[in-house]
């Protein structure tokens, strides 16, 4: 499976239809188009150090007769004028290893540069110290790349320890983008139209007033029911993006400690008493915002939008609209006909 | 006062590994909610009508507030259980 296609089997979309992706250096969903390869250590690196190389063998006569003995060598390294040099394919085949290469968006490419690559990890939310821990000693005899004590690439495990530490967050993410994100942009790009056209500030009114009970909606979400963001203050200590659930069960560790855990809790709740009794109410007073903003949007039908689109221009008059046809026959008076009956439908 | 009730039983079994125990552990913890709800409930009717909240919503806000104390405390005793 190649770099795309693993992150294709998650992609989504936004309201544009433009094809989205995770980014794995800072975890959000990208477009695909901003995508980069990234050489996880730093290409100027791999390229100091094949320079090195072909520096000692042009130094070291013993050392370069060692080298230019072993078999297939000549595709690596040519003898010209007295001189040593790397061929291109000795160039390209360590710049472009598999296992030093990940798709990242091009903001984190950009703000990697040349930096280390485990200075850049350790500085990482997704990675951190946790991840140089998992990442273990690395084979420091390796002259070219980087690699692992059991000679995997970093990307190689980058990747891997991505998917397995943070599918979690990753698969909230792309629930957030798909049904809040996405749905708050087409409902934008739908008052946009309206107000763009018709001129109705009632209407419009009610369809801004329902985009933004649907932004309350989605803060009241995320900040309420515990989607895996990146935690706050006053939730658990645990520092890693994923469940908790772990802690329920292995640090259980007898019938007695889990009773006076509970019995120790019990207080604590009866403090908390008032704000969850608040958080309820706010979840109910949320349910029914995105009932009211979804009775506006059955109201206005995406045929009846797709009417009003595309305006030839904005300054013309009332009077010269009312005669002028549209391409399905209609006249546009009746378009405004339309809209004025819509707009004397009773709310919510 | 949000108390355990005397009623509530705690798991005896001897022996359970990690799992059954935390199994138990969330029993017990809906068990303590479920006899608070129970005890508590006209209380917090009353207080959410004082406030204009009655009917279907107020049951909706109940039923939402059993869940979050669920939470609540499954969390508390998390960390309580680390500590120990």
């Amino acid at each position: 499976m190649t770099r795309y296609e693993e992150l294709k089997s998650h992609s989504s979309s936004n309201a544009a239809g433009e094809v989205l992706v995770p980014c794995m250096a800072h975890g959000d969903y990208v477009c695909v188009e901003s995508l980069q390869a990234d050489h996880l250590q730093a290409k100027s690196d791999i390229k100091r150090r094949q320079e090195a190389l072909v520096a000692q063998l042009n130094s070291e006569p013993a050392f370069a007769a060692y080298v230019m003995a072993l078999s297939g060598i000549d595709k690596f390294f040519v003898f010209y004028e007295e001189k040593y040099y790397g061929t291109l394919f000795f160039y390209e085949l360590y710049f472009n290893d598999i296992d030093n290469i990940w798709l990242i968006c091009q903001t984190c490419n950009h703000g990697k540069q040349d930096e280390d690559v485990l200075s850049w990890f350790s500085s990482q939310w997704l990675y951190g110290q946790e991840f140089l821990d998992y990442l273990g000693k690395l084979d420091q005899s390796s002259i070219l790349l980087t690699r692992t004590n059991d000679q995997r690439g970093l990307a190689q495990i980058a990747i891997e320890w991505y998917w397995n530490r943070h599918a979690i967050y990753t698969c909230t993410a792309k629930r957030i983008l798909e049904n809040i994100t996405t749905p708050l942009q087409i409902l934008n790009h739908k008052v946009d139209r309206i107000v763009g056209f018709s001129h109705q500030s009632a209407r419009a009114e009610r369809l801004l007033t329902s985009l933004s009970a649907k932004i309350d909606l989605a803060n009241a979400i995320i900040t309420s029911s515990g989607l895996g963001l990146p935690k706050g203050v006053d939730e658990s200590p645990h520092d890693s993006s994923d469940s908790d659930e772990y802690l329920k069960t292995e640090n259980i560790i007898d019938k007695e400690t889990y009773q006076k855990g509970i019995q120790m809790a019990v207080p604590e709740v009866g403090k908390a008493m008032s704000a969850l009794l608040i958080k309820s109410i706010l979840k109910v007073e949320a349910e029914e915002l995105i009932d009211r903003s979804n009775i506006v949007d059955s109201i206005v039908s995406e045929e009846q939008l797709d009417n009003f689109q595309e305006p030839q221009e904005k300054t013309v008059e009332v009077d010269a609209l009312n005669d002028a046809p549209s391409s399905e026959g209609r006249s546009n008076k009746d378009h405004l006909t339309d809209l004025n009956f819509m707009s004397n439908k009773p709310f919510g | 006062m949000f108390t355990i009730n005397e009623n509530t039983t705690f798991s005896k079994t001897k022996r359970e590994t990690k799992k059954e125990l935390a199994e138990k552990a969330s029993q017990d913890i809906n068990e303590i909610i479920v006899n608070y709800m129970n005890s508590e409930r006209n209380n917090i009717l009353e207080t959410l009508s004082s406030k204009g909240i009655t009917g279907e919503k107020a049951e909706k806000v109940l039923s939402n507030l059993k869940m979050e104390l669920q939470a609540y405390l499954m969390v508390e005793v998390s960390k309580n259980v680390r500590e120990l």
